[in-house]
């Protein structure tokens, strides 16, 4: 299945979803890719610039230059006293093992504060508030909604509303889109960001998103699942709710596919079997594949899937992976084989039937994403007789 | 007496005497039938000389070692092909200037000081060992005690289990706590006559007696309100200072902490539940790594063909041929023999191109092995002895990524000291693996200082080792299951042709090298008979 749809998304206007403060863990992110970042290029549009609005933003807190570069230097230490999200009210109770490692994924995100500490750097080198445009037909302060404040402001660079303009369908690597968070009072909370990378992760547009505190301190970044869960939902508009980077089309099946957000559950809503509604639960499939690789299989698949020549098998562009019927790659999955351990028991049916649907579809592979039902049937085909593994089974 | 010919089995035939004579009088019996302690692999007495058998063992890891030493002394010819430049595999200990690139990882070389090390493999030998400590003792090891566990050691449990959480406390005080409160329970139970269904009432009477020691209740009431077990505020002294015992926790906040640090450690929690891990528990002086050189030492320096790779595994009727490349000149050779044995983990032995049957290669492909990782970090003065009184043990936490603290049982009272800093296993492996080297360390002083707070001021620099992705070991040790010892174990175990396999993989205490040695052992045996009988035929 293609996954790169084909449907062309109309405007939706402040539906600007992120959910609660789930985290991916580290992408491998090198130096030099983050590097790459064109922050630092940018120069002002002066046509779509915002009137200097210091007199607009009088009296509102502002992310203070001071603390930027206060924490710019922290390389690699967690960010004393950084404030995290509650996680909604109507958030599901994640089970115990998922609580866990909920709770580490949060902590691995602190420690990535090197490389958010330059990209703070490069926004404040940008001076985003008073030289960057705001998005069109917003203007500042506008109303929004949950998880994000109740109140944005959304700063687009040149890059990204030059694509805008031009609806060129996707924004080009280098384009950063800044959201501001604020209480309904005015008062600044927090601080979105996307940013495109290039290479950075192709399966998901090489989208690179980033939480800050009022501070300036570093909530997540890089390949963010509470973020990208939603976002998800408009993929087809380069992962965007708040402007359409396409000419305007269908607006009715953005919608359906907005409905099907995971907003309250955490899963997409069924109740919107459309075309749309089955392309995001596929989506959503693969960002959960995603993140579970990134933090389980890339330490030795990598995460380009190129694998290590004759010790760890490549997984891009490898048949046994692409096969048509999915069952041989989910079995050494759930059982392992010499170096690959054996994930049975220590993901679910669902969570290893996502982790082979992302491989399956990352880099230039394309092949079907595995149902709930296929990786189920195998776990019951190699497991019938058999307790799982204890996959901490330390003999030592 | 002959059982067979009388038709009595041998259960019926203690039971006679059981009836007869009383427990004594069965162990007795059973003694004499040497099956009073439970039988096992012994060193087979292999009977030389062997004279113009060439044997190629591949890996100098302790399998292929214990085999070249004993086939070595009755007359085998025998080359040893080593990948790296030491011998010992997994048996790895980590002193300054060790160094250590794991695939897709950085180089790492050890900065610790002279005199200081951690055992990221292997790392301590239970009392019961007798392989491992037969050759300490006839290669002249010394060892000393490894203390597993210690009263003072730390108990740390995070999340939403109850108000004590994300407070670290003494094990005794979990420990003496728990134990009186369920003995508390219990006594309460069985006095109020809830348990007569179970007792007859001089047993109930009995049981709460014993209750009243185990749980130090009061008599009277049953309660626990405390004991001087789990530790005092202010400990006796001299002159006015009789100690001012500490308050036990309250029962309702000390369950859920307690459910959960047991979940995530089970019987590691106390080092006298498992019996791989009950005191006394021993360590080569200086560093596990002692018993590889020994080893070495005792084989002979020329026996080893160090930084040699192996390529191929070719054989047939009349020999084997193995392939491999000199990692120093990067030239290819081939060496030849009529026998192999390969002691290289099953994880790389399946990658390589091997005459081997189908069966066998179809069992050496699917034994995976469990990822594991450990990291050592040194610190500038041993805070946990000056500060926290404790030495050596473990620290445990539910904190998975980390699992526990080691405090070394070596150099107390020193200047320096090197923690164990986590072990990890399974995902949680993985996922530290996934980090830089300096993400590691960050990593294990984050979590590490919710317990030992002085952690950031004394850090000096750190080791970390994930064996997952460690070349030429590709893992900790193999997992098994019902069904892959099954369907791949016993082929594992026999000969293909001229290769026999060796390893810890071949017992049922993997990850021990008490598991290696026995395993060569039985390797070794099979071997030496079918050597035997083809020089008599």
């Amino acid at each position: 299945m293609n996954l790169q749809r084909t449907l062309r998304i109309g405007l939706l206007c402040a539906a600007v979803i992120l959910a609660s403060a789930l985290v991916l863990p580290a992408p491998h992110v090198t130096a030099g890719r983050t590097g790459a970042m064109l922050m630092q290029k940018e120069t002002p549009r002066p046509r779509r610039k915002t009137p200097p609005a210091h007199a607009g933003r009088r009296g509102r807190p502002r992310l203070r230059r001071t603390t930027l570069h206060a924490h710019a230097g922290r390389r690699g230490t967690p960010t004393p006293g950084g404030r995290r999200r509650q996680p909604d009210a109507g958030e599901r109770t994640p089970t115990r093992r998922k609580r866990q490692r909920q709770a580490h994924t949060r902590r691995g995100s602190r420690r990535r504060s090197g490389i958010c500490a330059r990209a703070r750097q490069r926004l404040l080198a940008a001076d985003y508030g008073d030289t960057w445009a705001t998005a069109p037909g917003k203007g500042e302060l506008y109303p929004g909604q949950p998880p994000h404040g109740a109140r944005l402001t959304v700063y687009l660079n040149e890059a990204a509303m030059t694509a805008l303009e031009e609806q060129a369908g996707t924004l080009p690597p280098g384009a950063v889109i800044v959201l501001e968070n604020h209480d309904a009072d005015g008062r600044l909370q927090s601080i979105s960001v996307m940013e495109k990378r290039d290479g950075f992760a192709p399966a998901f547009n090489d989208w690179y998103y980033a939480g800050y505190d009022e501070t300036g301190a570093v909530q997540n970044a890089g390949q963010v699942e509470s973020c990208m869960q939603c976002h998800a939902a408009v993929r087809s508009n380069d992962y965007l709710f708040t402007f359409a980077v396409a000419p305007v089309g269908d607006l009715s099946s953005l919608e359906a596919e907005a409905t099907a957000t995971p907003t309250e559950n955490g899963a997409a809503g069924e109740a919107t079997a459309t075309p749309a509604a089955e392309g995001n639960q596929a989506e959503q499939v693969i960002a959960q594949g995603q993140e579970i690789y990134s933090n389980y299989c890339a330490a030795c698949h990598q995460n380009g899937g190129g694998g290590v020549p004759h010790v760890y098998p490549a997984l891009a562009g490898n048949p046994f992976v692409l096969a048509e019927d999915p069952a041989g790659v989910l079995r050494v999955v759930f059982t392992g084989r010499a170096g690959m351990p054996r994930f049975h028991g220590a993901f679910s049916a669902d969570e290893i039937g996502a982790v082979v649907s992302y491989i399956r579809n990352a880099w230039d592979n394309d092949a079907s994403v595995v149902s709930a039902d296929a990786a189920q049937r195998v776990e019951e085909e190699v497991y019938a007789v058999e307790e799982p593994m204890n996959h901490n089974g330390s003999s030592e | 007496m002959d059982l067979k010919a009388t038709g009595v089995t041998r259960r019926q035939f203690l039971r006679t005497i059981a009836a007869i004579g009383g427990s004594t009088a069965v162990w007795a019996t059973l003694d004499s039938w040497a099956l009073a302690k439970p039988p096992r692999q012994e060193l087979p007495q292999l009977d030389g000389p062997v004279e113009g058998v060439r044997l190629i063992i591949l890996g100098a890891g302790m399998a292929g070692m214990t085999m070249a030493y004993e086939l070595g002394k009755l007359g085998y010819d025998i080359e040893i092909l080593e990948v790296r430049d030491r011998p010992g595999g997994h048996n790895w200990t980590i002193r300054r200037g060790a160094v250590l690139e794991e695939f897709g990882g950085e180089r790492q070389v050890c900065d610790f000081d002279e005199g200081q090390y951690f055992n990221p493999g292997p790392w301590r030998i239970p009392h019961h060992h007798e392989a491992y400590l037969h050759y300490c003792r006839e290669l002249n090891v010394p060892v000393e005690p490894f203390i597993n566990y210690q009263e003072a050691n730390y108990v740390y449990v995070e999340g939403d289990f109850g108000p004590l959480s994300g407070r670290r406390m003494r094990y005794r005080e979990l420990d003496v706590d728990m134990r009186g409160y369920t003995a508390e329970l219990l006594a309460k139970f069985a006095d109020n006559g809830q348990l007569d269904d179970e007792l007859t009432g001089e047993h109930v009477d009995q049981l709460v007696d014993y209750l009243v020691h185990e749980g130090l209740l009061d008599a009277d009431t049953l309660r626990y309100t405390g004991s001087h077990r789990r530790g005092y505020v202010t400990p006796p002294g001299a002159g006015m200072q009789p100690g001012q015992p500490s308050e036990p926790f309250a029962r309702e906040d000390l369950i859920p902490y307690a459910a959960e640090i047991r979940r995530a450690q089970g019987h590691y929690l106390a080092s006298a539940a498992a019996y791989s891990q009950q005191m006394t528990m021993m360590q080569p002086v200086g560093g596990m790594d002692r018993t590889a050189w020994a080893f070495a030492q005792a084989i002979g320096e020329e026996k080893f063909s160090y930084q040699t790779e192996v390529r191929e595994i070719r054989q047939d009727e009349n020999g084997v041929r193995i392939v491999c490349r000199d990692l120093n000149t990067g030239e290819t050779r081939e060496v030849t023999g009529d026998y192999c044995v390969s002691a290289i983990p099953l994880t790389i032995l399946s990658t390589l191109p091997a005459d081997f049957t189908p069966e066998m290669s179809e069992a050496i492909r699917n034994i995976p092995y469990v990822p594991t990782g450990k990291i050592g970090l040194q610190f500038s003065r041993r805070f946990w002895e000056e500060d926290d009184r404790i030495f050596g043990g473990v620290s445990r936490t539910n904190i998975s990524t980390i699992g526990g603290i080691a405090y070394p049982s070596y150099g107390f009272l020193g200047a320096k000291g090197v923690l164990q800093g986590y072990y990890n296993f399974g995902t949680d492996a993985i996922r530290v693996s996934n980090m830089s080297v300096q993400a590691r360390i960050d990593h294990a002083l984050e979590h590490g200082s919710k317990i030992h707070p002085q952690y950031r001021e004394t850090f000096e620099n750190g080791f970390s080792v994930a064996w997952h992705r460690v070349p030429f070991l590709l893992g900790g040790w193999p997992s098994y299951n019902d069904r892959t010892r099954e369907l791949y174990y016993p082929r594992l175990l026999e000969p293909d042709g001229r290769i026999y396999l060796a390893g810890e993989y071949l017992s049922y205490l993997g990850g021990w090298i008490e598991g290696t040695i026995r395993a060569a052992w039985l390797q070794m045996d099979k071997l030496h008979q079918r050597v035997r009988a083809e020089q008599e035929g």
